[in-house]
């Protein structure tokens, strides 16, 4: 027959091949054309479980700032108390002197009318005499009252002063418990990884649940005890949270920490346990 | 871990080993489809011929014209199939030995009837070429598949062994790159037992036909010989 040349070989082989490719591109196609849609259900994004843990130096920080702010608005009121204090004492002296001199002007006054007689003449040269004490004492009155704005403005200005140099030494403050804030944050993100290493969390835990840890340790890095302070309901949970804490052990790597910063901070530290990337 | 999931990017993945057993069972599978598509080019030209050769048997034209035919086929390099071979055979060695004075009849009868099993047995043969092949394809491939799934699902619990977390995304990948070894040696398997089992059908009936003809035909120069 003419139709099997060869015995059919290469006309099977292409239809083979043929067929093979065939089937191979209609994959392809399937695939490149279906994966848009399929992606986002089949393939959710894998985040990291994270540790949380209540940090104490944020907690001193905050407080600090409170007192700080506290005493300054003490002092704040205090100062304004006692300029108003200062301005009535001055009110009050200011009356006194004026109602002296109203009595002595009297006095003046009356023996001006005793002396109107007698003394006729010398009234032109007692009325000069009167102008020019009466300038006087406006003068003293002016003087007095400059002094007293200077007063002011030495007061205000070393308020001022004051103020800046609080100030000043307030943001130094800053500057070293943020220094230390990184160091202590450095050394529990530590910890978080060594702990995070060794938490196999139960098939019972749900994206939910908290369960949060008190931990002793001592300088050398290892830990005194664990005590549960919120449980996270699952016990199956909770005992896994502990093994872990337990199987990273010494903490090693906190061992080099300035003695106060650990005092501080890690003496006594909370754990907060918290899946956050199950799917259930 | 965020990259597209597809069939592909799995295959392309895959350890080398899975990747090798991949390539073992599309080969396994291009050549059994081979072996199907000429198998069937064989057997329906085989049909063809049976029909065609039966026609002219039995439109009560002149055995030797009929050889004859067979032989001008023979010169023009075409190739004669089938039915017609076991008739040149028996009727070749039939007129051979019926020119000989000397032979008994039942000899002659026995000779051509030799030579028809003869060519009959090489027909046969011609048939079932390659038959041995599909069945192994069929019956082997899913096995070679589930070996490579073993592998791929093997290498991905030794990954998981390295995990802290045991979640669904690390192991996921590898069991779904291993089970398309598996998927592919079914689709190599698939095909290959059905075309067996089809064509092993066609084999016994093509085959049936044949020892009839062979039987109608010594028949025919039995009754040739001895109404003589």
């Amino acid at each position: 027959m003419k139709m099997i040349v060869y015995n059919g070989y290469p006309l099977s082989v292409f239809v083979a091949v043929t067929m093979h490719s065939l089937v191979l591109a209609g994959l392809l196609y399937l695939q490149t054309s279906r994966t848009p849609d399929v992606l986002d259900i089949v393939q959710p994004a894998i985040v990291k479980a994270i540790l949380i843990n209540e940090n104490p130096q944020l907690r001193n920080e905050e407080l600090l700032e409170q007192q700080r702010l506290i005493r300054l608005d003490d002092q704040r009121q205090a100062q304004a108390a006692e300029q108003r204090r200062q301005q009535t004492e001055e009110e009050q002296q200011r009356r006194q002197q004026a109602e002296a001199q109203r009595q002595k002007e009297q006095e003046r006054e009356q023996e001006v009318q005793q002396q109107e007689e007698r003394q006729a003449v010398a009234r032109r040269e007692q009325q000069e005499k009167e102008r020019r004490e009466a300038q006087l004492l406006r003068k003293q009155r002016e003087e007095q009252e400059q002094r007293q704005r200077e007063e002011q403005r030495q007061r205000e200005l070393a308020a001022e002063q004051q103020r800046q140099r609080e100030a000043a030494s307030n943001s130094a403050a800053v500057e070293v418990a943020r220094t230390e804030y990184e160091l202590v944050q450095s050394y529990s993100s530590i910890v978080h990884d060594l702990v995070q290493q060794n938490w196999s969390r139960p098939p019972s835990a749900r994206n939910g649940m908290t369960a949060v840890f008190r931990i002793r340790m001592v300088p050398t890095g290892d830990v005194l005890d664990v005590a549960i302070v919120k449980s996270s309901g699952d016990p199956a949970f909770d005992s896994a949270a502990e093994r872990a804490i337990h199987r990273s052990g010494t903490f090693r790597e906190l061992q080099g920490m300035p003695t106060n910063i650990f005092n501080e901070n890690f003496r006594t530290f909370l754990l907060t346990f918290r899946p956050e990337d199950l799917l259930n | 871990m965020n990259e597209t999931m597809s069939v592909t990017r799995l295959i392309m993945g895959a350890s080398p080993a899975v990747q090798l057993v991949m390539l073992f069972l599309i080969l396994l599978s291009v050549i059994s489809w081979v072996m199907i598509v000429q198998r069937w080019l064989v057997f329906s030209a085989a049909e063809k011929g049976i029909y065609s050769f039966e026609q002219r048997f039995w439109s009560g034209m002149d055995l030797s014209q009929l050889y004859k035919e067979g032989t001008q086929l023979h010169k023009e390099n075409q190739q004669v199939v089938g039915m017609e071979n076991l008739f040149r055979a028996g009727f070749k060695e039939f007129m051979r030995l019926r020119q000989k004075s000397s032979m008994d009849k039942d000899a002659i009868m026995d000779g051509s009837q030799r030579a028809m099993r003869v060519a009959y047995a090489r027909e046969e043969e011609k048939l079932e070429k390659h038959l041995a092949f599909l069945a192994t394809v069929g019956s082997v491939s899913p096995y070679i598949g589930l070996l490579g799934t073993v592998i791929g699902i093997m290498n991905s619990f030794l990954g998981l062994a390295n995990q802290t977390q045991a979640t669904l995304q690390v192991v996921a990948p590898g069991i779904a790159e291993a089970l398309i070894a598996t998927a592919i040696g079914l689709f190599a398997a698939i095909p290959a037992v059905i075309a067996y089992n089809r064509y092993a059908a066609k084999i016994e009936s093509i085959t049936g036909t044949y020892i009839t003809f062979s039987d109608e035909f010594s028949s025919i120069l039995h009754r040739q010989l001895y109404s003589q």
